[in-house]
Order: structure tokens, then sequence, then C-alpha cells
């Protein structure tokens, strides 16, 4: 096969991590810059997610099209209230200090990741995409005779992929009218700002932070879902989507939403490429040596503001 | 209306204030003298419930809102205007307004056109970002904002910091008129001339109490009060 098909295709495998790591990593950025929470058990999050979209889609099990649903509506919004009920038993107790609660959150990773080892077991379980057609790629090539359509062969994507891709797209655009348009959104955003006169002004900030502490799980957990038709679910999983989200938000700018998403997208890209051309740990190891690169030329972040 | 007695508060470990007494009656400008980290911010926010109170109480209108979470404050009625501003400078003045008629409890839209009135320039500037306002104008959307709770007590601290002469008798007109519709005022205020024109009484705070309190019609015959805590 010729370099370009190549490139394309994986292009479009960059595209499919690029919008799950987006969506783990802007709920990471929303509960770092709203609450100064580092959150260690994020990846978890996203492991409950497909655990909980697996537990779902086998035990409705008429439809794979119908278990999916179910579960990209529900997953979320179990993964949320697990997080909000972690919130208020430890996270609101620690007074939200910042050293604090990493530590407390290394310990929600261990506690989520072996209640589910005890409750799931060690497999990997797959769940079944609700469509799955097979689209072949077309391809273009320049010969005497002009610009030839071709197909070539072997080069296919699936139509879940671009789904994936697409649904992102539309959670993230639809997070961002939620921010800036609705009057809940104000709210996070006075009381990132300035918590102290949010609470001046009537805002309840402990209500606001376990919201969005179950907002920052929910978006890790449909990243979660959208990808294990595709990843299958494993107690494991959580650990590279942590680590990729942390690289993102890093990289984008502590706080910055948009420099995450930007940045999930580059991380994203690169990982899909690298991994396809070459092996996904040097994909790890580029996306580390980034951040170190950001850390020493640009400190603040892509589209961070400079302190 | 507004009553603080015997309170004792501080950050963490630190005790700032120890036994303070305050009251602020309708229609009544009260201000709060004292040099430099005497605790009269402190005072402003103990009685927003942002710091923790060791003894002592708040009341407003005989109910005891010490007790209350902080959040539940500036509903009963209070509106604080802080040192230094504190605005939400990457929202929009809109932005700002919007979040003070949150908890007022009042028709909103009446309350925003009220404010906007009293403050056209504000309303010049209100897709603006709050920091990118200029001193004057910031100021006067710290006032705004907190006026959109249509509040029963304001408590001002140094509105006039910085502020050149022009925009310091804005101010000083948006207080006396406050006043004279019957709000209750507890001001924070350095300067003597701003003091004596416009309270009805001033407390003085020294090492978190009040050391004395006194009326208008004996600024006069202690004036060495004011220079001994005013450094004037
Ligand atoms: N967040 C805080 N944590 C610990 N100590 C504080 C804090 N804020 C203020 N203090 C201390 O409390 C004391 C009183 O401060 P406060 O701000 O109330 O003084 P102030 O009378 O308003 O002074 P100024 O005229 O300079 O505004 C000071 O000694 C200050 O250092
Ligand atoms: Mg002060």
């Amino acid at each position: 096969m010729d370099f370009g098909p190549h490139l394309f295709l994986a292009i479009l495998e960059g595209a499919v991590t690029a919008a799950v790591i987006s969506l783990t990593a802007v709920g990471l950025s929303l509960v770092f810059g709203i609450m100064r929470v580092v959150n260690v058990a994020h990846g978890e999050f996203f492991m409950l997610g497909a655990v909980v979209a697996w537990w779902i889609a086998t035990s409705i099990g008429i439809h794979p099209a119908l278990g999916f649903t179910a579960a990209l509506i529900i997953a979320p919004i179990a993964v949320g209230a697990i997080a909000a009920l972690s919130d208020r038993l430890v996270l609101s107790r620690l007074e939200y200090d910042p050293e604090r609660t990493i530590v407390a959150t290394i310990g929600l990773l261990y506690v989520f990741q072996q209640a589910t080892l005890m409750t799931f077991g060690p497999d990997a379980r797959p769940v079944e995409p609700p469509f799955n057609h097979r689209l072949a790629i077309p391809w273009i090539e320049i010969s005497e005779s002009g610009l030839n359509l071709t197909w070539p062969w072997g080069l296919a994507t699936t139509s879940y992929k671009l789904f994936v891709i697409g649904a992102a797209c539309i959670i993230v655009a639809a997070l961002w009218v939620f921010l800036q348009r609705t009057r809940f959104g104000l709210i996070m955003r006075a009381t990132q700002l300035d918590r102290e006169m949010a609470t001046a002004f009537g805002i309840p900030v402990r209500r606001v932070y376990s919201v969005v502490f179950a907002l920052g799980a929910a978006l890790a957990a449909l990243g979660a879902v959208l990808i294990v038709p595709v990843q299958q679910a494993h107690y494991l999983m959580g650990g590279d989507p942590l680590l990729l989200s942390f690289i993102a938000v890093i990289i984008g700018g502590l706080g910055s939403l948009p420099g995450t998403i930007l940045a999930g997208v580059i991380i994203g890209m690169s990982d899909g490429i690298i991994s396809v051309f070459f092996s996904p740990t040097l994909a790890k190891i580029l996306a580390t040596l980034l951040v170190a690169l950001v850390l020493i030329f640009r400190p603040q972040g892509l589209l961070g503001r400079a302190p | 209306m507004l009553e603080v007695s015997d309170l004792h508060a501080g950050y963490g470990n630190v005790r700032v204030l120890f036994g303070l007494n305050i009251k602020v009656n309708r229609g009544e400008v009260h201000c709060l003298c004292g040099r430099n980290g005497a605790g009269k911010s402190t005072t402003l926010k103990a009685i927003m419930g942002l710091v923790p109170i060791q003894s002592g109480s708040v009341e407003l209108d005989g109910e005891k809102i010490s007790s209350l979470p902080a959040y539940r404050i500036p509903a009963r009625g209070i509106g604080l205007i802080p040192q230094g501003r504190r605005l939400f400078s990457e929202l929009s003045v809109e932005e700002n307004l919007q979040i003070g008629l949150m908890s007022g409890q009042h028709d909103a839209v009446d309350q925003h056109e009220r404010v906007l009135n009293l403050f056209p320039r504000l309303r010049e500037r209100l897709s603006q970002a709050a920091g990118t306002l200029s001193g004057g104008e910031q100021q006067m959307l710290a006032v705004a904002r907190a006026l959109c709770l249509n509040p029963k007590v304001l408590l001002l601290d140094e509105p006039t910091e910085g502020l050149q002469p022009s925009m310091v008798e804005l101010i000083r007109a948006a207080i006396i008129r406050l006043k004279n519709e019957g709000v209750a005022i507890l001001l924070v205020e350095q300067r003597i001339d701003a003091v004596m024109s416009v309270a009805d009484h001033v407390s003085f705070v020294e090492h978190g109490q009040t050391s004395t309190t006194l009326a208008a019609n004996e600024f006069e015959n202690r004036r060495e009060m004011f220079s001994r805590y005013l450094g004037v």
C-alpha cells in the first residue's frame, strides 16, 4: 500500500483517539479549573464508564443498538453519581485542599480499581457496537490519464468510528454552549474565578463543586462508553486515558478548556498516527516528551494565560 | 437592623477580631475606621460568613444570620462591595450583574434597569470583560453588582480607594441616595473628609475591637480621635 492512503487511515484512527482523549481531558480540566483538585482517579471514572456500559449492554441484550443507547445515557449518570458521592464523602471533608485531595484521589483510584476487579473480574469484555458497517476509503491517484478514484485494498474504517468522532464533537460543543449560555454555566465560571466572592453573592460553592466533579466524571464515562465497542472493558483500562488527559491538560494550559481540547486533538492524532506507523509505546514516549518541552518553553501551556 | 455583638473571628489559628460590637440602623451610614490591619475588612467578611466566627453573633432584623451557611446570607439582603473590587474579571459586565441578581428577592428585570440607570456608563459596556474596565468603572460595577441584590444592608470596603475626585463624588452621591432610600450602610473608609461628610456614626477599630463609637455631632470635638486612627 502507498504511504498516502496509509497516512489517511492513521489520521482517522488518530481522530478516534483524539475524540475520546478530548472528552476525557475536558472532564479533568473542568475539575482542575474550577475546584483546583487534581483528580488522580479520573481514569477510573473512565474505566467505570466502560464497565457500567458493558453491564448495561449485556443485561439488556435485545439488540446491540438498544443496549448501547441505554449505556450511553445511563453510564455517565451512574458514574456521575459515584463521583458526587466521592465528593461528599471524601473531597468536601478535606476542604478541597489541593495537596490532600491528590492523596485522597490516589486512594479512590485503588478503591474503584479493586472493587471492579472483585465484581467484574480480571477479564476484558467486549461491548457490541450499535452499528458497524465497513466503509472502504477511496483514494485519488495521479496517473498518466489524469486523476483516478481508486479503492485501495484493505483501506477501510467503520461507520462506528466515524460516529465516535461526530459524537465527541457534538458533546464538546454542547458543553461549550452549556458553560457560556446557561445560568448554571455562569455560576460555574464565577466560582472558578473567585470562590469567596461567589459565596458572597449567594452561590453554594460546595454544591457547585459536587456537580462539577460529577460532570467531570460523566465526561470521562461518556468517552469510555464511546470507545468500549472498539476497545473492550477491563479493570486496568483507566491508566492510559489518565496519562493522556493529564498530558492534554498540561499542554493545553491548566484550566483552559479550548487549550485542553486542542491539546487532546494533537495528542490523540499523534498517538494514532505514531501507533499505526511505529508503536503505541513510542507514541506515549513522544507525548510525555512534548509535555517536558511545553513545560520548559511555554510553562503556561498552549492556550493558558501567563501568570 | 444590623447588629454585631461581641464578635470573635479569625483565619484558622490567626485570631483577628476580639469582641467587636457594631449596630447599624435603617437609613444610617456607619463608618468603620482604623489603621491598616486593624481588622476592618475581616469584620465585613465575618458578617458575610466568609470568615469563621469563634463566638459572638451577627443579627439582621433580629434573625441570627451568623449561624446560616455563608451562601444564604446575601439572600437575606446583605450586599458586599469588597476591598479591591474583586469583580469576576473574565466575565462581562452583564454577567457580573447577573451574578448579583441571582440571590436578590425581587423582580430581576426591574432591578437590572434600576441599577443601570444609576450607572449609565455601565450600560454602554455590558459586553465588555469586567477586568478591562477602567478603575473607576470597575468600582461602579462593584457597587452595581451589590445593588443588584436590592440589599437592605450594604457593606462597603474602602470604595473610594484609588479613585479621582469626580469618581469619589459619584460614589458618595450613590451612598447618600441609598441611605435616603432606607438602606443601612456600613462603610470602611480611611479619608477623614469623606467620613465626616456622610457618616452618622463612626466606630474606631483597634486590635480587633471597637474602641469608641461617635455620633455625628461629636465629630468636631473629637477630631483628635480621627487623627489617632487615620494617621492624619
Ligand atoms: N486570609 C487571611 N489569612 C490570614 N490572615 C489574614 C487573612 N486576611 C487578613 N489577615 C490578617 O488579618 C488582619 C486584619 O486584616 P484586615 O484585612 O481585616 O485589615 P484591614 O483593617 O482591612 O486593613 P486595611 O486597612 O489594610 O485594609 C491582618 O493582620 C491580616 O494580616
Ligand atoms: Mg481592609
